[in-house]
């Protein structure tokens, strides 16, 4: 399988490419007042609100710097009905990609329940790259209230 | 502070000496980590403002959907109209051959038969079955142009040849490309036209294949 690489701060991660829609650089967002942990904002995808996550201020408490190298992944989100979403994620340094079996990312023993979208790490001649779990992105809370239809 | 680039595949790379031991496993630098990793550093400035306001306007806008389905076509050249047949509806082409005059099977397009290696193949007039006005590219004294060629389509099993003036070869176009046929076309051409196309800024009428051979059954309908 393809993975897109990013990375978060020295670290780098992995996104599961056959999730991606598109990579778009990082444009102008929409703010949302109040918005919770994470969320960065509203993108104007080809006409359609999509709410962005901004995995920086997400995993490590500050924003992605605007750089040529943070990008937006537009990724399909499956919210916890089973509806699908598209959901732009912005990330530092989407510069390449991985090619390695699912099965090759391995448990490292720590559970941090803070992160629960950090999954399985695998080794390459780098060192450790960590995958990034889209479905576990999202803590109810949030899911109610980007996609206001579950909350019915 | 940003890393200093180091322009290795300026100097011992492939626009350099090739003396860099790396190339014997990359062939080029544009295969080597270094050279990725160089790319890493370069693009990591901050965002021009113009930048941001373009993508925006981008990502905003409605994907265009680009219609990339191509289809092939034979053209050719009936005196100075440039006509065009789906490459599948046609067989071969082969030169100019003697056109063997069938007694009393002179009107109705026929023109006779021709040896296409070594099978007998009815020839017909494609000007006077489509109806373009003009005089037979094969001049019946054999003085044809020296681009002249003789189309040979097929239907079922059985063959036809026309001969034509030139032929152009295959050209892939773009579907999209393919324009309806002006309502204020006089010529009785449009009948067997299904598109209108541009090329090397002529105007390619592309011959409707079934409706050409339907005409050539009916015309040769007793020869059959």
């Amino acid at each position: 399988m393809l993975y897109l690489l990013l990375a978060l701060d020295a670290d780098r991660y992995a996104l599961n490419a056959g999730a991606i829609v598109e990579v778009v650089p990082l444009v102008a967002l929409k703010a949302i007042p109040q918005a919770p942990h994470g969320v960065a904002g509203i993108l104007n995808y080809r006409g359609t609100p999509v709410p962005v996550l901004d995995l920086c201020a997400l995993a490590l408490g500050r924003p992605a710097r605007s750089r040529l190298t943070t990008r937006i992944v537009l990724v399909d989100y499956t919210d916890r009905r089973g509806a699908a979403h598209v959901l732009g994620l912005i990330a530092e340094r989407v510069e390449g990609t991985l090619r390695c079996e699912p099965d090759a990312f391995r448990a490292y023993g720590i559970d941090n329940a803070g992160t629960p979208y950090l999954g399985p790490v695998v080794e390459d001649a780098q060192g450790l790259i960590q995958r990034v779990e889209i479905a576990h992105l999202l803590p109810d809370a949030v899911q109610r209230m980007l996609f206001p239809e579950l909350a019915a | 502070m940003k890393k200093a680039i180091v322009d290795c595949w300026n100097t011992i790379g492939v626009r350099g000496d090739l003396s860099c031991p790396k190339l014997a496993q990359y062939t080029r630098c544009r295969n080597c980590p270094t050279y990725v990793a160089a790319a890493v550093v370069a693009r990591d400035v901050a965002l021009p403002d113009d930048y941001v306001d373009e993508w925006t306007r981008h990502v905003a806008a409605p994907a265009v959907e680009i219609d990339h389905t191509r289809v092939s076509v034979m053209m050719f050249r009936l005196g100075t109209d440039v006509l065009g047949i789906l490459t599948g509806a046609f067989k071969e082409i082969t030169e100019r051959r003697t056109v063997h005059a069938i007694p009393h099977r002179g009107a109705g397009g026929v023109l006779g038969v021709v040896n296409v290696r070594g099978e007998l193949v009815v020839c017909v007039s494609l000007r006077e079955i489509i109806g373009i006005a003009g005089g037979e590219p094969a001049a019946r004294d054999g003085h044809a142009g020296e681009h002249a060629r003789m189309i040979v389509v097929e239907r079922g099993h059985a063959r036809t040849a026309f001969p034509v003036d030139e032929v152009y070869g295959t050209h892939d176009v773009r579907a999209a490309d393919l324009g309806t046929v002006p309502m204020t076309i006089a010529n009785a051409t449009a009948a067997f036209t299904n598109a209108v196309l541009t090329w090397r800024g002529k105007t390619v009428a592309l011959l409707d294949e079934h409706l050409l051979f339907d005409a050539l059954d009916r015309r040769l309908g007793s020869a059959a």
